[in-house]
């Protein structure tokens, strides 16, 4: 059983982590304003919205143990989301993509 | 406020449905609920909060809790990157303020409206990331304070959050650069995943979507040269 976090443990923990993600979103910002982007790093810069969200969408839906408990439950998510990409295609709704998502997310669980 | 509202709430939604159970497993890990909203407030990145936890729980030695979180909040440089374009249009101290304070899904918004020409102002996108951000601090907090009495489901309430990157990735423009930058990224979390360094599958994986954008930029240019030659 682990110990419960102390203060001390978390003030280390949430002052580094909040220095280190400060720097990340406000560095970038600083850095580059004010300059004139090459082309090349505006398109570059263009890409990073495509690239972060499928990385994140396939980080939720991957991963290497997905099949361990059976093909359907590593499928079941990935069906849940097609269900979403049709939502989405189908309404370009934020919300009812949501809705969708854990809506199909829960119905196939139960098969 | 009411346009903001409009196209917050179902992120607000989902951040409740999310943040009670990051709470609860917070609270299992020893965070009482005023260590939850501080640290909801002010770091912003729920899989960075779930990792915390489940690192904590699992043992691991601080210092590499502190790098792995510090791996995966890598992604936010990218962030900032692609939208300080788009900020250079407000004042200083706001583009700094909206750089500060945004989610990924109030990113994902911002962008598009900023990109969209709208009439996305500094106050609303402000506005908008104050209101998530609050939305996402009080649930983890109470999502904390209500511990073990309530049983929210991770699986389920996490799946909304990954039906809204789903929402925000399909709202990209449908371009040839775009696809391959999607199946670069995949291609590059199923290998990180596979091999074992899950910790920094999200920004390797997007640094490597970006690469293959770029590459398929190129790809014609080089046809078309040797076919000249």
């Amino acid at each position: 059983m682990t110990a419960p976090m102390g203060t001390g443990d978390f003030m280390i923990l949430w002052l580094s982590s909040f220095g280190f993600i400060l720097f990340c979103r406000v560095a970038p910002v600083v850095a580059l304003r004010g300059r004139p982007l090459s082309p090349r790093v505006v398109d570059a810069l263009g890409y990073i919205p495509p690239a972060a969200f499928a990385a994140l969408v396939a980080n939720d839906l991957l991963s290497p143990g997905m099949f361990s408990a059976g093909p359907w439950t590593g499928l079941m998510p990935l069906v849940a989301g097609g269900v979403v990409v049709l939502v989405a295609w189908r309404t370009k709704s934020m919300l009812w993509c949501c809705v969708a998502g854990v809506l199909a997310y829960v119905l196939l669980s139960l098969l | 406020m009411r346009d903001v509202l409009t196209v917050a709430w179902p992120v607000m939604l989902s951040y409740v449905a999310v943040g009670l159970p990051c709470g609860v497993l917070a609270a299992k890990a020893g965070m009482d609920p005023l260590m939850n909203f501080v640290l909801s407030l002010t770091f912003l990145t729920g899989g960075g909060q779930f990792m915390m936890s489940n690192l904590w729980l699992a043992g691991t030695p601080l210092p590499s809790i502190v790098a792995s979180v510090a791996a995966i909040s890598t992604r936010f440089a990218l962030y900032s990157a692609s939208l300080s374009p788009y900020l250079t249009r407000f004042r200083r101290r706001d583009a700094l303020a909206i750089s500060c304070c945004y989610t990924e899904e109030a990113y994902g918004i911002t962008l598009g409206k900023l990109a969209g020409g709208g009439d996305w102002d500094a106050r609303r996108a402000l506005a908008l990331n104050v209101t998530v951000q609050l939305t996402w601090a009080l649930s983890c907090a109470a999502g904390a304070a209500l511990g073990s009495i309530v049983d929210v489901p991770t699986a389920i309430a996490g799946f909304a959050m990954t039906s809204l990157f789903i929402y925000l990735l399909w709202s990209q423009p449908h371009t040839r650069g775009n696809a391959c930058a999607v199946v670069g990224a995949v291609a590059a979390v199923v290998a990180c995943k596979w091999s074992g360094v899950s910790g920094i599958a999200v920004p390797v994986a997007a640094l490597v979507g970006v690469a293959a954008g770029m590459a398929s930029q190129a790809l014609p240019a080089r046809k078309s040269g040797r076919s000249r030659a």
